[in-house]
Formats: structure tokens, sequence, C-alpha cells
């Protein structure tokens, strides 16, 4: 099997970051300003003492003008919980290239670039139902791990993105990207309340795959729906393609509007765009990584 | 118009069988796509008569159906009939006798009604005989049960005008005789004097319908038969003489 992601292109990743708006609670150290206080240089507040507090943060200088014990606090430092969930639905399975294969390589670049600031990492797949892709990952080691893990999912299946709503609802505040190509039957937008009600501060990556946004066939066929296996008889014609266009364009608006309504991240990405040019430029300048 | 081998229509089948698999050709091929309900659904009425679509306009179809009715067309063998539709076996009488060489249609008897047997040769289809019985004082047969055009033209061509009377009773025996029993004959005699006895002694008896072309203006023949000039010492004397014949059986 190939290696998910070149190691060039993951030395480069190396350089970025995820960006965070808010600063988040994460469980153990890291490199991130954390809501709570602890140990950094970065001052944050003062607080009364209480027995019981560490009285090395004690701020004596206070106390010689006050006359009473003053805390200084930090911000402390931690992790960020980032949750990425990857559409493998059948209609990801298509295209040239593969939009299945190349998110699965969005989400390794992204994960990578987590993992490579002591970012957690927890990973989930998805088509009918949610499958978990592990014990969340830390660390620049477990990069491996988890790219064996994304490559060894089979893509397939209907989608139903009602039920990513409790894996989502279930997570602690943190980052949630969510790949996929927003095509099927069940809306996208309960997925995406969810995330604002998990106080996720979330990105919507909506991949299509070049031949779906520009039709390269014309003519007769029987068409049928890779999730459902549902046929149809179709002739394309001018006039019909620009009806599929409309129709496309309006699902990706649909997307984009609940996104933005819930205060997310939206990119549109196509597949034959390079991992790097995703990763550099659009992915930085819709502020998901920096 | 009329076709000389009509089965051949049956052939005519493949046109409808051409149609028919251009309604079987729109066969589509399946296109897996992501989503099938951002397809507008326009054929969902067409869908109730799979596989028998709407036969949509092709110049091959159309070629293809030229070709077929054109190759049925020849198949069928059509033939356009002048005037009258020849038997498959013609016997032509000609009369060759002296009267036709008048020249009172152009630009003689003689040629006029050659041009007339020339046109039903041309007529003969490929399967059809003709046989051309020339009359002069004896009757001969010169050209017997042929189909072949430039021969019966070039037999045709080498009959000249005698300065006989026509022998009609030997060239309508000829004639009997070389028809073949129960074969589809008919018989046109071409001459410029016989009018009665076709209706009477010699028509009957024969084995085929007899049909008589007239040519020229009805009148009596004047002839001059023999001019004798005598020569003694006194006198010279010339004696001619001129026959008139009128409705007679054979003709001058």
């Amino acid at each position: 099997m190939a290696a998910l992601l070149e190691p060039p292109l993951l030395r480069r990743l190396e350089a970025l970051a995820v960006l965070v708006r808010r600063a988040v609670k994460g469980q153990m150290g890291g490199e991130r300003r954390s809501v709570s206080r602890g140990r950094s240089p970065e001052f944050a507040d003062f607080r009364n003492y209480s027995p019981g507090d560490d009285y090395r943060l004690i701020d004596w200088n206070a106390y010689a003008r006050l006359d009473r014990f003053v805390l200084r606090l930090f911000v402390a430092e931690e992790e960020l919980p980032l949750s990425l969930f990857i559409d493998l639905s059948g209609s990801m399975d298509w295209g040239r290239p593969n939009k299945a294969e190349v998110a699965k390589r969005l989400a390794g670049a992204i994960a990578y670039v987590a993992l490579a600031s002591l970012d957690r990492v927890r990973l989930t797949v998805f088509a009918e139902g949610p499958t978990s892709g592990g014990a969340p990952y830390r660390g620049r080691h477990a990069a491996a791990g988890l790219f064996a893990r994304i490559q060894s999912f089979p893509a397939g299946g209907p989608t139903d993105y009602a039920r990513l709503v409790a894996p989502i609802t279930r997570q602690r505040p943190g980052m949630t990207v969510l790949i996929t190509d927003g095509l099927g039957a069940s809306p996208v937008e309960p997925a995406i309340t969810a995330l604002r009600l998990a106080r996720q501060e979330g990105a919507v990556l909506q991949l299509l795959a070049p031949q779906e946004v520009a039709l390269d066939w014309t003519g007769d066929a029987r068409l049928k729906d890779a999730e459902t296996g549902l046929e149809r008889e179709f002739t394309a014609t001018p006039a019909t393609q620009a009806a599929y266009r409309t129709a496309l364009g309006r699902r990706t608006d649909e997307i984009e509007r609940a996104a933005r309504r819930h205060g997310l991240r939206f990119a549109r990405l196509v597949s034959d765009q390079p991992i790097e040019d995703m990763v550099q430029r659009t992915l930085r300048q819709v502020g998901l990584l920096g | 118009m009329t076709f000389l081998a009509p089965a051949a229509a049956a052939l005519a089948i493949t046109l409808p069988v051409i149609v028919a698999l251009y309604f079987l050709r729109i066969r589509r091929p399946t296109r897996v796509v992501p989503w099938l309900d951002l397809w507008p659904d326009q054929i969902r009425d067409r869908q109730a008569n799979v596989p028998w679509q709407r036969l949509r306009f092709s110049w091959l179809l159309l070629l293809q159906l030229l070709v077929a009715g054109v190759l049925v067309a020849a198949a069928v063998q059509p033939a356009l009939s002048a005037s009258a539709s020849l038997a498959a076996h013609t016997v032509v009488l000609l009369d060759a006798s002296a009267s036709m060489q008048a020249k009172d249609v152009q630009p003689s008897r003689l040629d006029w009604a050659k041009r007339e047997i020339g046109a039903m040769i041309d007529q003969l289809g490929p399967q059809d005989r003709m046989t051309l019985i020339a009359m002069q004082s004896t009757a001969r047969v010169v050209a017997s049960g042929s189909g072949d055009h430039d021969a019966m033209h070039r037999a045709l061509n080498g009959i000249g005008p005698s300065n006989g009377p026509a022998d009609l009773s030997g060239a309508l025996s000829l004639a009997a005789g070389s028809v073949r029993a129960g074969e589809d004959s008919r018989a046109y005699l071409f001459s410029d004097g016989i009018v009665e006895p076709l209706h009477t002694s010699f028509a009957n008896g024969l084995p085929f319908p007899i049909e008589y072309h007239r040519v020229g203006v009805p009148g009596e023949n004047i002839g001059l038969t023999s001019l004798t000039v005598r020569t003694s010492a006194q006198s010279r004397a010339a004696y001619l003489r001129g026959v008139r014949r009128a409705r007679s059986a054979s003709s001058w």
C-alpha cells in the first residue's frame, strides 16, 4: 500500500497548526492556550488566595502593597481535541481522483498538522453509520498508526448524516472537521447543528470530484446511484446539464449557508487539487490551519 | 408499373427490422453517479415504454432505410409497361411487300413500322422472347424466340422492302409454329392492307390473339406491275400493266 502522504509533504505540514478562535480546555498539557489556568509564561489574571492554593503563586509585591494574599494566574497550555469525521459513503467512492482516497489523504494531512503540535486527534469515518477510528492519537509518533487506520477503511454504502449527531454531541468542546461531499438523500444540516450544540469549533470541507462539477459526457445514459443502486434513464442535453448544475449548486449553497449560520468554517474542494494546495492555500484561507 | 418478382417484396421486412434495431439501440450505457437526486427527473413518463424508446432522428437510420428500400425496389424488378404489356412470347409479323414503300407516312410505311417494332423490342423484359417474321412473297423468320435486344434490332434493320406481295398465310403458319402450346403469346401484325381476313378465316385456329397495326392511310393499292416495250420496224409499242387492288387478302 502506498504511503498516505509523502514524507516531504509531512515535513512542510509540521510548520502549520490547527487554528482555533476560542481557547478550549484539553485534558493534557500541550502547546495551546487553554481556558484553564496553569503554568506558562503568559499572565492571565489575579485571584484572591484561599486556603489550599499553591503559595508559590502568591504575588508578594501585591501583598506588600495591599496586605492580602493575591495569586498570579497564568494561562495553561494544553492540547486541542481535534475530531475528524470522514465521509466514506458510496458517493465518495467516485471520481477521478477518487473522492474517498483524497478525503483520506486530506484527513491524514490535517491530522498530521494536529499531531505535530501535540494536539489530540480522534478519527471517525461514517457512511450509513459512524465507525470510530480507535482511541485518540497523540504525538507525532502516532501518525503512522493513524494513517494505517485511515487507509484500512473501505468506502461504500449510503450516507446518513443524522446518525453523526450522537458521536458529535458526545465530544468535549474542541475542534471538529467534517470532510464530506454533502451528497445523499439525508440532509447535512443535523450534523452541522450538532457541531454547534457540542460547542465545537468546526470546519465543513466539501469535497467534490471534477467530473461532477463539470460534466464530461453528453447523450443517453442509464444513471445509477452510487449509494442506493437506483437507476434512471437520462439524456444529457445542455438544458438538463444546466439543471443538474443548478441542483448541485443549490445543495452546495445549502451546506455552506448552514455552516456559516452556525459559525463554522466552510471550504469547497475539488479532488484533483493537490493535497498540499488544499492545505497550504484553501485551508489557510478559511482559517482552519495557519 | 408491374413487378416482375413480386415475391421479393417480402424483403421489405428489412425496413421495419432496421427501425426496430434503432429502437433497441437506445440501450443506454450505465453511468454511476454519486447522487441520483441531483439529476433532473426528465423521463418518468417515458420509463413506461422501456425499451421501446421514442425514436429519435438519425442520419444513419435514414441512410440505412434508403439503401434497404432501394435494394428491395431493385429486387422486385419493377417494369414500366408503356401502351400495352407484352406477352411472354411476342410474335411480330412485318409486311415487307412492295406497297410498304409508299411514303404517305414518313419516312416510309416500312420504316414507320420498323420504328414501332423497335420500340416494342425495347420494351421486352429480361424473361420475354420475341419472334420476328418478315412477310415478303414468302414469309421468313428473321429472329426466332430471342430475348437479346441487340440481336433483335439487328434482325429488324436487316429487313428491306421487296417488290412482291406479302405472304400472310405463310407468315401466320410460321408464327403458329413458333409458339409452343400453352405459352403466353401474342402476335402483332404490322401491315398496310389487311383488315378483313383477320376476322375471318386467318384468325381462326391460331394459338394466340393477333393484333393488327395498320400502317399508312387506307386506300387502294395501285401498282405498276410490268412495262414492256416492243420495237418493230414501223413502230414502237409500250405495254404498261397496272393493277389496282383494294381490301385484298394480301397486300402488295
